[in-house]
């Protein structure tokens, strides 16, 4: 957790209003670092994940990268295990296909989040809206550590979503 | 990297960042920016009503924080205020407002108009009876005038509850 964030949480009830940072007052846009992180992860989905192409993640992710999702390995070792059973590679495309709904970075942290129509329990006609997360901190260039809203299944049961 | 390359990856960077072209029609509206105070005040908004809402149980505290037109995006729950207490009335049972807030926040981010929440839950292992692991989930909230306007979170449809036994 970063130290911004991290007094966030420790600062709650009104001591947070007093926390609030002084200065750069006037804007709140992002820091040439921030979007050097946020477009090291648009990076990684358009050069990796959307091509699936495994072979690519070492430029993008750490060997001792931390991965929160409970069904992956660690490391890039892990993410290449994971990924390089399920990847069927195909060409980079120059823009991403699926873009991310909303987009959210703050200090080290890139969020992303994703709609995904899934078939409506009550009605197989219709669709309702189920929203996907993925976390990312990046530093130096390369994703270090990522969480998402899996949960934990049993080896070769299928993903929930259908992924 | 060549010149052709790195004008493509400027114009993701730039499109992804500004919501610009063409395929931003699909994103959410990004709203207006925010300064660092406002950005602030918003996440102590989110923070206080989770403190005094969510974790006390408390209905009529919802109304300090929950604009009436209220979005709600959880999928299969009701929109507006009073679709909120509608929902969640049945699931409350009302404690004292504490002084700290006790929910597993692990991250808070906040951009524009957005506050976003991440909270490690454990959850029993599936495959190691006694063991614990632990999944990470988030709540979006879209905060004006110093209130809720909008949520967000990663349920699935709810499940049916089975009919009462006769």
């Amino acid at each position: 957790m970063n130290i911004k964030t991290r007094l966030t949480c420790a600062a709650f009830g009104l001591a947070l209003a007093l926390s609030a940072p002084a200065a750069n007052a006037q804007s709140a846009a992002r820091t040439p670092q921030e979007e050097a992180n946020l477009h090291t992860v648009m990076e990684f989905y358009r050069t990796v994940f959307e091509p699936e192409i495994v072979a690519n993640a070492k430029n993008y992710i750490g060997d001792d990268y931390i991965e929160h999702n409970p069904n992956a390995g660690q490391g890039l070792a892990g993410f290449t295990e994971m990924f390089g059973k399920r990847f069927k590679p195909k060409p980079i495309k120059a823009t991403l296909e699926k873009r991310p709904d909303v987009v959210m970075v703050e200090n080290d942290l890139v969020m992303l989040i994703f709609k995904m129509p899934r078939p409506d329990p009550a009605d197989a006609s219709k669709t309702y809206d189920l929203w996907w997360y993925d976390m990312f901190r990046v530093k130096n260039g390369r994703i270090i550590e990522h969480w998402d809203a899996a949960m934990k299944r049993p080896p070769g049961a299928p993903h929930p979503l259908g992924g | 990297m060549s010149r052709r390359l790195s004008l493509t990856v400027a114009a993701v960077a730039v499109a992804l960042t500004m919501g610009g072209g063409p395929a931003a029609a699909q994103m959410a509206p990004a709203g207006p920016a925010t300064t660092p105070a406002q950005q602030a005040a918003n996440k102590k908004v989110v923070l206080d009503f989770i403190r005094e809402v969510f974790e006390a149980q408390n209905l009529d505290n919802a109304d300090r924080f929950i604009a009436k037109d209220f979005i709600q995006r959880k999928p299969g729950a009701p929109s507006g205020l009073d679709g909120f207490k509608a929902w969640f009335g049945p699931r409350f049972k009302p404690k004292p407002v504490e002084a700290t807030l006790k929910s597993p926040i692990v991250e808070v981010l906040a951009e524009r108009d957005l506050v976003f929440l991440m909270l490690k839950h454990q959850h029993p292992h599936p495959e190691a009876p006694g063991q614990t692991y632990d999944s990470y989930w988030f709540d979006l909230f879209r905060v004006r005038d110093g209130k809720i306007v909008e949520h967000w979170d990663q349920a699935l449809w709810p499940k049916p509850k089975p009919a009462p036994a006769p």
